[in-house]
């Protein structure tokens, strides 16, 4: 009977150990995870809070930092000038095809779905569509040129000729990528509309005239679709280029580790905008989706 | 040069009386990997129009040890200083300044890949407020003075990327670009391996020049055990031994 309670005694106290061990553990795990995404999350805002400080100072902008900032531009934003068009183009022409189904389901005229469209493409889409071109198209190559870079020892060489990498590497890729996300949104907007109306119009599923729709578009314009669509490319788009830069600065190893760097850069910038762009809607018109708060 | 040893009461010899560049007060340094070379409670000062030669070994790679001496990499125990300047702190404008001071010549990568030549050359006096024309005056007078029969190779690689043009020409465009902007501090990093023999004494005559202009120059050697360089006197030895810098050291005969 003795025996036995001891027995009882110490599988219990196994047990116990056991699960405050795992209790430990998990909760061990919660904090590192926690830790590690609080790190990265606050590594990403200093680099995009030093760019501006630093891009704010006339002193930061010598003609070394002058040349990569405009040479970031011309491929950022330049070169992305035809795939923002072909996009732009596709989603238009996919979104007025759904236009026109509303339109015929639902019974209303095009001064209903017009403002909805304008305001969809302007708030939400071609936000989206650009940062996802210049993620696609230039994000990536940052990070991989950075972390060849880091490879190759050449941040160092920047480093000893005494040249800030963080003034010259970084500030003007993150400043080239705010300012290209936010022209590429206004062409992919655009282009949406125009590509939109004219195939609406062939396929016979608009009936208005382009007047009348440019005149719907405009008087449904208002000054907080501007600031909406500026901070949401500026924050966006600065958001992509800092983790796209931090990713590859901070590459470690050797040259067979840059496409996994690369890539997961691309992940991370594309999360990072996604989220970026619902916590601004939220924050912006007090939504999520159909909820209203408060 | 003031090594480890303690100071004589005789009065020193006028060149140790120059301004203090760069100054080793106990560093301890152990470096990333076995080619490393190692410091233990360093102690010793490089001044003004002075040469320091470091033999180096086949096996040793100085560029780390180099980054620690400009601050890229802090020592392991002691201070390092640069014209009387510590390279601690978050003053990043002050020690890039004074980085913009020193020449370096790279063991190893010494490039960026993506510029030309001539851009990597141009790039730190532009950055630090050099005008177009003078940098190009510049570069061109050390061309002419460096490149001997190699000049019209030179010229042509100005205009290529470091990736396609040969090493004896890129060594040459390294020392260019070190000694374009007249550093205070010229560190050279087995600048000889693919160096031509017959421009030895071109670069000879450019280092005891800008010594004599004031410039101190570290010169990590070790490529070229059949031919002696003739700098004017005195140049100062530094050993490593069993990988530990010295500066008990004698100049190989």
């Amino acid at each position: 009977m003795f025996r036995s309670s001891v027995q009882t005694l110490h599988l219990v106290r196994l047990a116990v150990a056991r699960a405050t061990g795992w209790a430990w553990h998990w909760t061990g795990s919660v904090g590192e995870l926690f830790f590690d995404r609080f790190g990265r999350l606050s590594a990403i805002a200093s680099v995009l809070w030093a760019s501006l400080a630093l891009a704010s100072h006339p002193r930061s902008w010598t003609y070394a930092v002058r040349n990569v900032f405009s040479k970031q531009v011309l491929f950022t934003a330049v070169d992305a000038i035809p795939a923002a068009l072909r996009f732009g183009g596709a989603v238009g022409v996919l979104l007025i095809v759904q236009a026109a189904m509303w339109i015929d389901a639902a019974g209303v005229s095009t001064d209903v779905v017009a403002p909805i469209l304008w305001r969809s493409i302007v708030r939400e889409i071609a936000p989206m569509l650009a940062c996802l071109v210049v993620i696609g198209r230039s994000g990536i190559a940052i990070s991989t040129e950075l972390a060849t870079m880091r490879a190759n020892g050449e941040v160092e060489v920047i480093d000893s000729l005494g040249i800030d990498p963080m003034t010259f590497l970084v500030m003007p890729r993150v400043l080239a990528v705010m300012i290209s996300v936010f022209c590429l949104a206004i062409i992919t907007a655009v282009t949406m509309v125009v590509t939109g109306y004219a195939v609406g119009y062939m396929m016979d599923a608009i009936h208005t005239s382009w007047n009348e729709f440019y005149g719907e578009i405009a008087g449904n314009f208002e000054l907080s679709d501007l600031t909406f669509f500026l901070s949401k490319t500026m924050v966006a788009g600065g958001f992509a280029g800092a983790i796209c830069c931090l990713e590859g600065v901070n590459a470690r190893g050797s040259m067979t580790d840059v496409p996994r760097i690369a890539s997961r850069a691309g992940i991370r910038a594309l999360t990072a905008v996604f989220a970026v762009s619902a916590i601004l809607s939220i924050l912006f018109y007090n939504k999520i989706l159909v909820f209203q708060f408060g | 040069m003031t090594g480890n040893a303690p100071t004589t009461e005789s009065p020193p010899p006028q060149w140790e009386l120059a301004a203090p560049i760069l100054e080793f007060h106990q560093v301890s340094f152990k470096g990333t990997g076995e080619t490393s070379i190692r410091m233990n409670q360093f102690t010793a000062t490089i001044r003004t129009g002075e040469l320091v030669e470091v033999e180096l070994e086949r096996q040793h790679n100085p560029r780390d040890l180099v980054s620690m001496m400009l601050g890229l990499n802090p020592p392991d125990a002691g201070e390092v200083l640069y014209s009387r300047q510590d390279w601690l702190g978050i003053d990043y404008a002050r020690h890039f300044q004074m980085r913009s001071e020193i020449g370096r010549v790279f063991a190893g990568s010494a490039w960026i890949q993506s510029l030309t030549l001539r851009d990597n050359i141009h790039l730190a006096m532009r950055h630090h407020g050099v005008t177009e024309t003078d940098a190009e005056e510049k570069v061109e007078h050390w061309i002419q003075r460096l490149s001997g029969h190699q000049l019209a190779k030179v010229k042509w690689a100005l205009k290529k990327r470091p990736s396609v043009v040969e090493p004896s020409v890129l060594a040459l465009c390294q020392l260019i670009r070190a000694m374009a902007n007249r550093p205070r501090l010229l560190i050279l990093e087995r600048p000889l391996r693919f160096m031509l023999e017959s421009l030895y004494d071109n670069f000879v005559a450019a280092i005891d020049d800008l010594r004599a202009s004031g410039t101190a120059v570290l010169f990590f050697a070790g490529d070229r055990d059949e031919y002696r360089l003739d700098f004017r006197s005195p140049v100062i030895s530094w050993r490593i031994i069993n990988g530990t810098m010295n500066t008990n050291g004698r100049r190989r005969p």
